[in-house]
């Protein structure tokens, strides 16, 4: 269970799952991103077919993985979770 | 003294129902759970959870926090809707101080710093659609490592349970919830794995009241028989320890669904 976790990639993920405009612009130009966050070669092949299987080798959590797969494509996101539809269920059953 | 007039454990992940076998069974059973914290009419809700890489981590890695702020706007992952809830400043201030007094040094949440992700507002949504009880999240990093062990966790649970009935005033009542798990493996070898009979293991000991079962447990044990995600069961066996001497649990469904052991239980506690 020993962390590997590398800082830089970390960093890039935390923004992209964090920040709308570095997910924006993770879409348009990834390698730009990739630029901004000093990815070496390594990081770089592991991001271009992003899986846990790929992106535990370059130091990034379980739940890294996740954040980044849904965040840098929103339409998953949007696609599996809508909490919303609970709550107007839940606000209804409350009145 | 405060009193702890209800303990829960719920997993707090919610899809979208279209990708659900059993939703509505889950929906009620978290709705339930909801219904349970409404009726004992609580002034706070103490929720013992972690953050998902989503405000911690990355830059720091905090093991222990209390939620301190006045309020609380989600992060909205999952869908949740992103509308406020209301804090509890002086209780978790005083948790916070307690804790320090006692030789743990949980750092202190903002909301500048904290939006509250999935692990806090599934489950606050369906205790409270109105978003007019007051909350306070109190974060374990159980989704980076190093995990604090169980032991610690124990002892950090025991101190909680202890500012509740020995600091907090006379007449509060309090509510403390542990959300998360049960057994996942999430992105990693085994990812979208159950197990099953570990998981109605742990329910079984809930239910029994052997919470010294539970206590023996390790962080490596937990995580082998129930993958990293599992490890979120440290959230449900702090609160059990901190509400209290605990009798029975009362388990209100569990469902293997989206990849994960999904639960729900209420914790009787000994009067």
């Amino acid at each position: 269970m020993a962390a590997n976790y590398r800082p830089h990639v970390m960093k890039m993920v935390k923004d992209i799952t964090q920040n709308h405009e570095v997910q924006a612009r993770y879409q348009e130009d990834r390698e730009a991103v990739w630029d901004q966050y000093g990815l070496d070669a390594e990081e770089r092949e592991a991001f271009s077919e992003p899986w846990w299987t790929t992106l535990e080798k370059v130091g990034v959590p379980p739940v890294g993985v996740i954040g980044f797969m849904i965040y840098a494509n929103p339409e998953i996101h949007d696609g599996m979770f809508n909490m919303g539809e609970f709550a107007d269920r839940l606000l209804d059953a409350d009145a | 003294m405060a009193e702890v007039v209800g303990a829960f454990a719920v997993s707090h992940i919610m899809f979208n129902s279209f990708r659900a076998d059993e939703p509505e069974l889950i929906y009620e059973g978290y709705s339930e759970i909801g219904r349970r914290v409404q009726a004992a009419n609580p002034d706070v809700v103490l929720m013992i959870s972690g953050d998902h890489l989503l405000n911690l981590g990355g830059g720091i890695h905090i093991p222990f926090a209390v939620g301190v702020s006045d309020s609380w706007e989600p992060f909205g992952d999952m869908g949740v809707p992103v509308r406020e809830r209301p804090g509890h400043r002086d209780f978790a201030e005083g948790l916070a101080s307690f804790l320090a007094e006692n030789r743990v040094d949980a750092a202190r949440l903002e909301s500048e710093a904290f939006r509250p992700d999935h692990g806090y507002m599934c489950p606050m949504l369906f205790n409270d659609p109105d978003h007019e009880l007051p909350f306070v999240p109190f974060h374990v990093s159980g989704s980076l490592e190093p995990v604090p062990s169980l032991s610690r966790c124990i002892e950090v649970a025991e101190l909680i349970g202890q500012f509740v009935r020995e600091v907090r005033p006379a007449g509060e009542r309090v509510v403390i919830e542990g959300t998360g798990g049960l057994s996942h493996w999430l992105m990693m070898e085994g990812h979208g794995e159950v197990a099953e009979d570990f998981d109605n293991w742990v329910l079984q000991q809930f239910e029994s009241g052997n919470i010294g079962a539970l206590r023996a447990l390790t962080n490596a044990e937990i995580f082998e028989k129930s993958g990293n995600g599992g490890l979120e069961v440290l959230y449900w066996i702090m609160a059990a320890v901190a509400a209290g001497p605990v009798d029975s649990a009362d388990r209100i469904f569990y469902q293997p669904e989206w990849d994960t052991g999904l639960s729900a239980i209420e914790l009787k506690l000994a009067s």
